[in-house]
């Protein structure tokens, strides 16, 4: 659990309410879940371990199931089977608001907005619902010049452009001060001085002691901030380790052929 | 919650049609001479704008449109009748009850409609409204089927007191769903509904929120509907019924969803200047009526605020 | 025995009404508010067409004239619901809010219509064939008689129309994937307008048929729609035999309500049906979510 940091003049990830978990617990772990759509198995076996300020990648071909391995994280899918904490605590039953309010925060694949939202009010929820005591909430203003979102503050956020809504989708995820953060392939459509931007955010965060776990098909950009890779293909973990010796990996490199399409590298 | 920041977005988007709703309640009857008539129709004008209003603070803000709004106003009102007539409450109590009932049917209304968006949540308040219409006729001996519940003394005497109440009520009404709009329950509210998966992943307690919200809107359209049985001294079905219900929706829609003040204007021009310019249709009156809002709801969807905002902006543009 | 006809003749009923409103529903996830209004314009029209028709008749109209004016009814509510909907994508109302908003506008719209021109209550249609038969010694009207073997009808040529048929495998991929089909060159649009179609000449046919057993009334519209919602409801979003089943079920849990209970808890049967069905099973009953739904 990292102690809150300021960098600059702002405090982008803290401790989460709630009890301190035992030195040696992980911000988050998950053990075998799995999820099953009919008889379908979409997740199997995922194991994960996240500590305290790392930055994690997972990738995998499309449909490997990555996107729902998010989901039974972040609480917006039950688990078949297996386990999540949170710091130390069972998150497994909890609702995906109790574990945003714990610490969990999350991005989304596809960067949805609420209708009728300015970019600014996304943020300004998230601080408000976040459930995190005022010393260490943040300014609204300053969250969205951090982020670099303050020439379009006021605007519709359903109006904006790919890049854009996935960078308030990240700003809104940094609004709840969270421990964890998962982002769902936040590089995808992104400009290059957004791309400098969200490099720039996830190295904070890590130097914040926030754990942080990225899906994402940019290989390259995802070198860049990521450690340690897990590679998940069909449902299943296939492996895990730095991103350089995963892909050189041959079961990695064949399941990435086999399965339709090329990946995308930037 | 940055209060000061409130304080000066509520000027422009809450005061001003606050204030503006104020003159209109004064100056209202002023065209019929402020004759009992004239009183009593815009008293009910009134009320129906805190129907649409609490409407439109729910539905306005989920996005989620309810059918079954009669069923706040219709419970409140039995409840208010029940309570003067049968267990000899005094009135202003029993007003006050009516609209407590109008918010628990709120409560269950939001609970049983947690999970649901879109046409469903339509079709389930539509059910909910109907359920309680046929209870009013199947228990006849309790709810006096076709004839309602009489109500034996009122609540205010005289008819400028009782627009004078109601209009404060209404006024105040629309103020507290401005309220609500511009604080951070409002913007909790508006992440609740539709695809809630932002405000979860915001923290935002949706079920509570979404609960919270159903009972807000519940209890001030109780609080109407209570204020209507005491007007004609009787809670009859016509308050609880799917044609009420759909009015209550359509004039909401047609003055602009979301906007509170459209729906909350879009009651009073129709119960008033709408309903007297037809009167000489006779028969055809109700007809034309939901002709007119037929039309209009096809040639406006997001009401006549939406098309004011619209050229707004683009005169904006343009200047 | 009485029991059992009756509920067979109530289970047709609901079929008849609901299965228009499912196709919909389960091919375009599109809950059609207007469908109870579709039912109370078959019934409306059938009286209209059948007084029309029978003008120059002193006496007794005769089946075929009653049947035309039913027949003529139904295909009127057909182009109806059609023109309705082309209306709507030709003026650009297809959001789903605007939809919602337009046909509870329209609902309210076509109930104050019928009520200027007719009156709120004590209209009557005469049945196609008047008298009653036996059916297995419980004695039933004829007219009844007619429901079930139209309603079956009207399954069988859905099923026949949606497997065999162009048309209806066109809307069968729009179904599956609208985009695929949009590729294909089929219509998003057109498969929805023509499903309410069919589904307005199977509703304007229901109303027509069961006019007669009751006095119609400009708040007819409700019934029927919430008994389709609670068809599908209880069906889950899903083929056109499990709306049948479904509406069958609903059918006959009515009447044996109604037999063992009371009349009155019998008219609660498809509110409850609704709301517990959403309740203890949100996530949609027999597969399907009812979730995705516009």
């Amino acid at each position: 659990m990292g102690a809150a940091v300021e960098v600059g003049n702002l405090t982008i990830a803290g401790s989460a309410e709630g009890p301190a978990p035992p030195s040696e617990a992980p911000s988050l772990a998950a053990n075998a879940l799995s999820w099953l759509a009919g008889h379908l198995v979409i997740l199997q076996g995922f194991d994960l371990h996240l500590s305290p300020g790392t930055v994690t990648g997972l990738i995998g071909p499309n449909g490997a199931g990555k996107s729902t391995a998010i989901d039974l994280l972040s609480g917006f899918r039950p688990p078949a089977s297996g386990s999540v904490s949170l710091l130390g605590m069972d998150v497994t039953r909890l609702p995906a608001d109790r574990r945003t309010r714990l610490g969990l925060t999350r991005t989304f694949q596809e960067s949805p907005t609420i209708p009728g939202f300015s970019v600014r009010e996304h943020v300004q929820l998230a601080i408000e619902s976040s459930g995190k005591r005022p010393r260490k909430k943040l300014q609204t203003k300053e969250l969205l010049d951090y982020v670099g979102l303050q020439s379009v503050a006021e605007a519709s956020a359903a109006t904006l452009p790919i890049g854009k809504r996935r960078m308030l989708d990240v700003a809104r995820a940094l609004g709840t001060a969270p421990s964890v953060v998962l982002l769902d392939e936040p590089f995808a459509g992104l400009e290059r001085e957004d791309e400098e931007n969200l490099t720039r955010i996830i190295h904070d965060l890590r130097k914040d002691g926030t754990a942080v776990l990225i899906v994402e098909h940019r290989l390259a950009l995802l070198g860049e901030v990521a450690e340690t890779v897990h590679v998940l293909v069909q449902g299943r973990p296939l492996a895990k380790g730095p991103l350089e010796e995963v892909l050189r990996d041959d079961r990695v490199q064949r399941a990435y052929l086999k399965a339709s399409g090329p990946t995308q590298s930037a | 919650m940055m209060f000061g920041k409130t304080m000066a977005n509520a000027r422009l988007r809450g005061v001003l049609p606050v204030a503006g709703a104020i003159a209109v309640a004064v100056l209202l009857p002023i065209g019929w001479g402020y004759s009992t008539y004239a009183l009593d129709l815009a008293t009910v004008a009134l009320i129906y704008a805190m129907f649409t209003v609490s409407w439109d603070l729910f539905c306005g803000a989920t996005g989620e449109l309810s059918f079954g709004h009669t069923f706040f106003v219709g419970t409140a009102a039995y409840a208010t009748a029940l309570l003067e007539s049968r267990l000899g409450c005094p009135p202003v109590a029993a007003v006050l009850s009516g609209a407590l009932v109008g918010g628990l049917a709120g409560t269950l209304v939001g609970v049983l409609t947690l999970r649901h968006s879109g046409a469903v949540f339509t079709l389930v308040t539509m059910a909910l409204q109907l359920s309680f219409h046929r209870t009013l006729f199947l228990w006849s001996n309790v709810f006096g089927g076709g004839e309602g519940v009489f109500i034996g003394t009122s609540w205010v005497n005289g008819a400028f007191q009782r627009y004078a109440v109601v209009a404060i009520l209404s006024i105040a009404s629309l103020g507290v769903a401005v309220l609500v709009r511009e604080t951070s329950f409002g913007r909790r509210l508006r992440a609740s509904g539709g695809d809630v998966r932002i405000g979860l992943a915001c923290g935002v307690r949706v079920p509570l929120v979404r609960t919270a919200g159903a009972t807000l809107s519940g209890l001030i359209a109780g609080l109407g509907g209570s204020a209507l049985a005491m007007q004609s001294m009787v809670a009859n079905p016509e308050l609880a019924s799917d044609t009420t219900s759909g009015l209550i929706f359509l004039l909401a829609m047609v003055g602009g969803f979301g906007s509170l003040i459209g729906p909350w204007l879009a009651a009073v021009i129709y119960l008033t200047v709408v309903h007297e310019g037809l009167v000489s249709l006779g028969s055809a009156q109700p007809m034309v009526a939901f002709g007119l809002l037929f039309l209009a709801i096809w040639a406006m969807p997001e009401g006549v605020t939406g098309v004011f905002s619209r050229w707004a902006r683009r005169w904006k543009w343009a200047t | 025995m009485e029991l059992i006809v009756l509920a067979l003749l109530r289970a047709g009923d609901y079929v008849l009404i609901a299965v228009g409103f499912a196709l919909v529903f389960g091919s375009l996830r599109i809950l059609n508010l207007m469908h109870g209004s579709f039912v109370m314009l078959g019934a409306y029209g059938a009286h209209f067409f059948i007084a029309a028709l029978a003008r120059g008749h002193a006496e007794g109209t005769p089946p075929s004239i009653t049947a035309s004016g039913v027949l003529l009814a139904a295909l009127a509510t057909s182009l109806m619901g059609w023109a309705f909907f082309k209306a709507l994508q030709v003026t650009g109302r297809t959001g789903p809010r605007e939809v919602l908003g337009i046909a509870v506008a329209g609902n309210l719209f076509i109930a104050q219509i019928l009520q200027y021109l007719y009156g709120t209550e004590g209209l009557n249609v005469t049945p196609i064939l008047r008298g009653s038969r036996m059916l297995w010694g419980v004695s039933v009207s004829a007219n009844d008689l007619l429901i079930p073997p139209t309603a079956l009808a009207a399954v069988l040529g859905l099923w026949l129309w949606l497997g065999f048929t162009r048309s209806g495998r066109a809307l069968r991929a729009v179904a599956d994937d609208s985009q695929a089909a949009k590729l294909a060159g089929i219509s998003a649009d057109r498969a929805l307008a023509g499903a309410v179609g069919i589904a307005a000449l199977l509703a304007g046919l229901a109303g027509g048929l069961t006019a007669p057993n009751q006095t119609l009334s400009p708040g007819m519209w409700v019934h029927p729609l919430l008994v389709s919602f609670a068809v599908v409801v209880f069906g889950g979003r899903g083929s056109t035999w499990g709306a049948v089943g479904s509406a069958a079920f609903l059918g006959i849990a009515e009447v044996v309500t109604s037999w063992y209970w009371s009349e009155a808890a019998s008219q609660y049967v498809a509110l409850l049906v609704i709301v517990a069905g959403l309740v203890i099973a949100p996530k949609g009953l027999a597969g399907g979510t009812l979730h995705d739904v516009r």
